[in-house]
């Protein structure tokens, strides 16, 4: 790949992730991403710019929010001749997004872009029953008034109740953490084990924000200056009384709780992107490269592979397309959708059997060294707006590294439908 | 901001009958600057027979005003620049005094008395100090007996200094224009050949790279935009929290937005490095962070007074010694060097019951900028404080409603100034043309009685 | 011998069948043995594009694969011929009442794919009436061929579909006492495997499947009648389980069988845990309970070609 230039992660910006229905109950996803843009601007200098292509997504939105990034865009004092478009990969969006975009760069396609994605719970769309958008469409195609009566004549109380988002797995009809759980018992992943993750990600995130780490990634929204969701004062006594939440039908196998799955939460995030020209010239700092990433799925449908384990398989993929190993990293990003998706995928990679049978190795990719794991916490500290978690999981990453040059990052973001993202970055 | 619905209540015709037959304050409509409109319009005349004041009126031919040596009786004045350099006795002043008076009644509003004078410090005979000083407290009382907006300020030139240094020049211009419209009574002084004066006086600020700190809002997003318009490049610091206002200040003057808490041990690293990123120089700090905790001395507990004095003073003082001591910050050009502006308060010159801390940290920066200008020098660079006096903001958005409308009036111009006002006199010192002036601290209040 | 019959109209045998339930056809201790009924063939027009969709977007929502396949399912074929054995079941010389019937198991073979919009013959027998501990069991047996076959003399080769429907007369003992010990279904012991899928069955479940299927059964659809009928509340059809546990897994080109036994019925609203299990290649077990009761409400296998 020597005749690819450099795809360099120049910065990042994100609003705090607030709990759903708390702080930004009433912000939309375009006011959230509008504002995310707007302090990457604002940090960047970014003002009048007109860049390569602006993308990302949300995994919850509204019909009326089909431009959804184009719209929020022309919000911002980003120059309106930049091309933007929405991206839509479940939880992995925001990654995918980032991901392209690198690509366009490395191939010359573009010298600049921001990749980002914005996930709101509180203001997602609610949707009428499929027979009252029947009778609906049938008294927009009426032509007469007669047969317009006659069609909305036919709505019946049973139609008016609003259908929330669909949350479960369209295919399965379980929740996300329900598959979990599945797979968390089939790994045998302890109840304490899950804990413990939970709680280093709290720590990690709390302390990061206390050395000013993210002073610089982070703008605040709405009056929130942290993620809201953090719980700096949590310990394993507190974490250790909450009750199952997910696999319940487990009984005493169940581990899932509410603190060691991650919340649901509203925010946004972003990451600016430009080849090493487009930075210098701009007078722009170039945190870290962009080297690679790899998308996986599995067929999860009737359980052959757990819903959350396509990292795994991508994750194989892309370390021997690169010839790297597990030890040629300095940090690893494992997105905490559960806590034990996590161990889970870690626990995968260790087996040698897992590795052998369903990854075609020779041996396991072998062991993280947790002292490098999710080193100023997660998701489950954070919290998790779907789209959003690639952009803050870069923007992390990209800092970490920064100033480590030829030191190697390693992401790993599950996502809905039996996806997943694996990717890497280098210091510079 | 505050609205002051008073001002605009005189200046509508029903509201100047009311008012002026109830004996009210009469606050006029200020005349404040704007880049495309003339310095000043009208006749400018300067009063005094010296090579200073011939010097003076050279200069102020350059810039195409109409200056005259004498005025007819039935003429509007513009301004007034009364030169006193040669009196050498306080019997000396009459002449040009008197002149003076007799056009204060042919002055336009927003009118200007400008008096020039050499620094009562630089000498030690009494006659001399003492005729010089007269020509101060003239200038004091005079301010107080301006009109209609007008307001009168002196030039304080020191010993040695010839008229036609660029200081004289930068603040010459500097009190004939809008930029100085709510100060009244105060003294610039002039006491360097340092300075630089502006290819485009629209832009004086040209190539400039400025940091302003606490930047989010209110007086410092006001310095920002005022910094930006006279075409520096702005860096717009303010705490973490602060961040969505300060990323809109930031956009709205094409500026960059570093959220960073100013006290933290590494803050002036921060920003040099940001300033060495994105810009490659430094040539501006404006120290505008501030913050009040009030409480009576009696009351007060050790947060309340070790903030203010970490936020308002002790990280001014580590930030100095920072950035004096980077390459970054200590570029000469065109032999004018870094330059810094610090926001001090009337309440640290005249005190506040209820602020022993906020006003002994702006007294303190009153003392660091003082004590500071010696070693500024030595990179041509200068430092000097602004103290506001009333002015509208969020913040006295929030006192009592009586106690804002007498604060407001208690002043020459009886009016509360505008953030503005502020911005304009730091965009002053902060100026290549200002790099004569430094060690002081000038008031932007519009003459307040409380005080020096 | 063979009678042919028009494709009888649901709704109209479900109210003669309601009269029907007030008088028992045989004294309950009645034993006839070697019951016989006339077999029953009815020609149907075919299924058409919009009942295909009607049951595509009850099944598989937006975009699954029934979207993609031009052959039928084969429980719309089941759905086609329910009529026939409605028909049949209703007739006078049919000794079982046809109201609060009970249906136990399915077995079908789908020999050959059959597309929409065409005309078929439905053969249906009654067999087997057998004892049971709670009444009698008879296998109605469907038999479905293309239109121009003699379905009296027709070839094997030549059957699309067959299936075999047992159901259960409750209280109606025609087949006398089942002999020996034959102990109630064992339940306890059960151990759930592990879940792939939830279904999230809506109060409405019966009605939006009875829409498809016109089998307006009331126990399926009203509180009140299921009541009446013994139950706590509305049940899913059992065909309903049968269908979403088939759904997406049928090859287009048919030659599978699949069959499915029904334990405790599917109360609605209600959530049902379902698991599949690949038994063998080209097997697959199905398993749907109660997670709450641990019961199983149904196994099931589908046996690939």
């Amino acid at each position: 790949m020597a005749d690819i230039r450099d795809a360099v992660i120049i910065g990042a910006n994100r609003i705090p992730f607030a709990r759903a229905h708390g702080a930004y109950a009433k912000a939309s996803n375009q006011d959230m991403l509008t504002s995310t843009l707007n302090g990457l601007v604002a940090r960047y200098g970014l003002q009048g710019a007109q860049l390569g292509a602006v993308a990302g997504g949300a995994v919850m939105k509204h019909s009326k929010n089909f431009n959804l990034v184009r719209e929020s865009v022309l919000g911002t004092p980003i120059a309106s001749n930049t091309p933007a478009y929405d991206v839509q990969m479940a939880c992995a969006t925001g990654m995918e997004a980032i991901g392209s975009l690198a690509n366009k760069i490395k191939l010359g396609q573009i010298d600049s872009a921001i990749g980002g994605g914005v996930d709101s719970i509180s203001d997602a769309p609610i949707v009428v029953t499929d027979a009252l958008r029947g009778i609906i469409m049938e008294a927009n195609r009426a032509k007469t008034t007669g047969q317009r009566l006659k069609a909305l004549a036919k709505i019946r109380p049973g139609h008016l109740a609003p259908q929330a988002p669909g949350v479960n797995e369209p295919r399965t009809g379980l929740s996300m953490g329900e598959h979990m759980a599945i797979t968390a018992d089939q790994w045998g992943i302890s109840r304490e084990e899950q804990d413990e993750l939970a709680l280093a990600s709290h720590k990690n995130l709390a302390k990061a924000y206390d050395d000013g780490f993210f002073d610089d990634l982070v703008t605040p929204f709405k009056g929130v200056d942290r993620d809201n969701n953090m719980r700096a004062d949590s310990t394993m006594e507190k974490l250790g009384k909450l009750s199952p939440a997910f696999g319940k039908d487990l009984g005493d196998q169940a581990t899932m709780t509410a603190a060691n799955s991650t919340a649901l939460t509203d925010g946004a995030s972003a990451v600016l992107l430009g080849s090493e020209e487009w930075a210098d010239e701009r007078d722009l700092p170039k945190l870290a490269n962009f080297i690679d990433y790899e998308e996986g799925a599995v067929d999860f449908v009737d359980g052959a592979e757990g819903l959350l384990m396509a990292p795994t398989y991508a994750a194989a993929r892309m370390l021997k397309r690169n010839n790297l190993s597990f030890e040629d990293f300095e940090y690893f990003e494992i997105h905490e959708a559960f806590a034990s998706t996590v161990l889970a995928q870690m626990k995968a990679w260790e087996s040698a059997e897992f590795c052998r049978e369903k990854l075609g190795l020779d041996k396991p990719l072998g062991t993280i060294d947790r002292s490098r794991l999710n080193v100023n916490g997660s998701s489950l500290a954070a919290g998790h707006p779907f789209a959003a978690t690639g952009g803050r999981i870069v923007a992390t990453l990209s800092k970490l590294l920064h100033g480590k040059p030829g030191k190697l990052g390693f992401i790993s973001v599950c996502a809905a439908g039996g996806q997943g993202i694996t990717a890497i970055i280098e210091g510079r | 901001m505050a609205t002051d619905t008073y001002t605009e209540f005189v200046n509508s015709g029903l509201g100047r009958k009311i008012t002026k037959s109830l004996g009210l304050p009469q606050p006029a409509k200020l005349r404040r600057y704007r880049p495309e409109a003339p310095l000043i319009e009208g006749p400018v005349v300067v009063v005094g027979a010296s090579e200073v004041a011939d010097n003076i009126a050279a200069r102020l031919l350059t810039w195409d005003l109409d200056v005259r040596r004498h005025i007819g009786p039935k003429e509007k004045v513009a301004a007034v620049v009364a030169v006193f350099d040669t009196a050498a006795t306080p019997a000396d002043l009459s002449r040009n005094v008197l002149e003076l008076g007799g056009m204060l009644k042919q002055l336009k509003p927003s009118g200007r008395v400008i008096t020039v004078f050499r620094d009562p410090e630089s000498t030690d005979d009494p006659t001399a100090r003492a005729a010089r000083k007269g020509a101060e407290g003239m200038t004091r009382s005079l301010a107080h007996e301006m009109r209609a907006g007008a307001t009168a300020n002196g030039i304080v030139l020191h010993e040695q200094l010839d008229a036609t240094a660029p200081g004289v020049a930068g603040a010459l211009r500097y009190l004939l224009s809008g930029r100085s419209a709510f100060v009244s009574g105060q003294f610039v002084s002039v006491n360097s050949v340092n300075g630089q004066l502006p290819h485009d006086w629209a832009a004086p600020l040209q190539d400039q790279v400025a940091v302003v700190t606490g930047a989010a809002r209110g007086i410092g997003a006001s310095i920002a935009k005022v910094l930006r318009r006279d075409g520096a490049q702005v860096i717009l610091v303010d705490v973490p929290a602060a961040g969505e206002a300060l990323a809109a200040a930031a956009n709205e003057v094409e500026g960059t937005a570093l959220q960073l808490d100013i006290t933290r041990d590494d803050a002036a690293e921060r920003i040099l490095d940001h300033a060495q990123q994105h810009y490659g120089r430094l040539d501006i700090v404006v120290h505008n962070a501030g913050i009040t905790r009030d409480k009576l001395l009696a009351n007060m507990d050790a947060p309340r007074w070790d903030s203010v004095i970490a936020v308002n003073i002790e990280s001014q003082l580590r930030m100095n010694r920072t950035l004096l001591g980077s390459e970054l910050f200590s570029r000469v050009e065109n032999g004018v060097g870094p330059r810094i502006v610090s926001l001090a308060s009337t309440s640290g010159i005249a005190g506040n019951r209820g602020q022993t801390n906020y006003a002994a940290s702006k007294s303190a920066v009153m003392g660091m900028v003082s004590a500071g200008s010696a070693q500024l020098e030595a990179r041509h660079g200068t430092i000097n404080a602004v103290a506001p006096g009333f002015i509208e903001t969020e913040m006295t958005a929030k006192m009592p409603l009586g106690t804002r409308e007498v604060a407001r009036r208690l002043n020459s111009l009886s009016q509360g100034g505008l953030p503005v006002d502020v911005a304009e006199t730091v965009a002053f010192l902060a100026s290549p043309s200002a790099a004569g002036t430094s060690g002081l601290t000038l008031r932007v209040c519009g003459q307040n009685l409380v005080g020096a | 011998m063979t009678r042919t019959i028009d494709l009888p109209n649901l709704s109209s045998l479900y109210r003669r069948a309601a009269l029907g339930a007030l008088k028992s056809k045989l004294s309950s201790n009645g034993s006839l043995r070697g019951l016989t009924v006339e077999p029953v063939v009815a020609r149907h027009p075919g299924i058409s594009e919009q009942q295909v969709e009607d049951y595509r977007r009850l099944f598989a929502g937006e975009a699954f694969d029934g979207a993609h396949r031009g052959a039928l399912p084969s429980v719309l074929i089941h759905i086609a011929a329910f009529p026939v054995q409605m028909g049949l079941m209703s007739s006078k010389d049919f000794p079982l009442p046809l109201l609060g019937m009970v249906h136990l198991a399915n077995t079908v073979e789908h020999h050959q794919p059959v597309m929409p919009n065409t005309s078929l013959q439905i053969l249906v027998k009654a067999q087997n009436f057998r004892a049971h501990r709670k009444g009698t069991q008879v296998d109605i047996t469907v038999d479905v061929y293309p239109q121009g076959v003699d379905v009296d003399s027709a070839d094997q080769s030549e059957l699309l579909w067959s299936g075999v429907s047992t159901y259960l007369g409750i209280g109606t003992f025609v087949a006398g006492k089942p002999e020996g010990e034959q102990s109630r279904r064992g339940q306890g012991g059960f151990t759930p495997p592990r879940k792939t899928a939830q279904w999230n069955l809506g109060a409405g479940a019966g009605r939006d499947y009875a829409a498809v299927s016109g089998d307006y059964n009331p126990i399926h659809v009203s509180n009140l009648a299921a009541k009446a009928l013994g139950q706590r509340g509305m049940i899913a059809h059992g065909m309903y389980s049968a269908a979403r546990m088939l759904e997406g897994r049928e090859p287009e080109s048919a030659g599978h069988r699949w069959s499915i036994e029904f334990e405790a019925p599917v109360a609605l609203p209600g959530t049902v845990n379902f698991a599949v299990e690949d038994i063998s290649d080209g097997t697959q077990r199905f398993t749907g309970w109660n997670a709450r009761k641990n019961r199983r409400h149904f196994t099931g296998e589908l046996i690939l070609p």
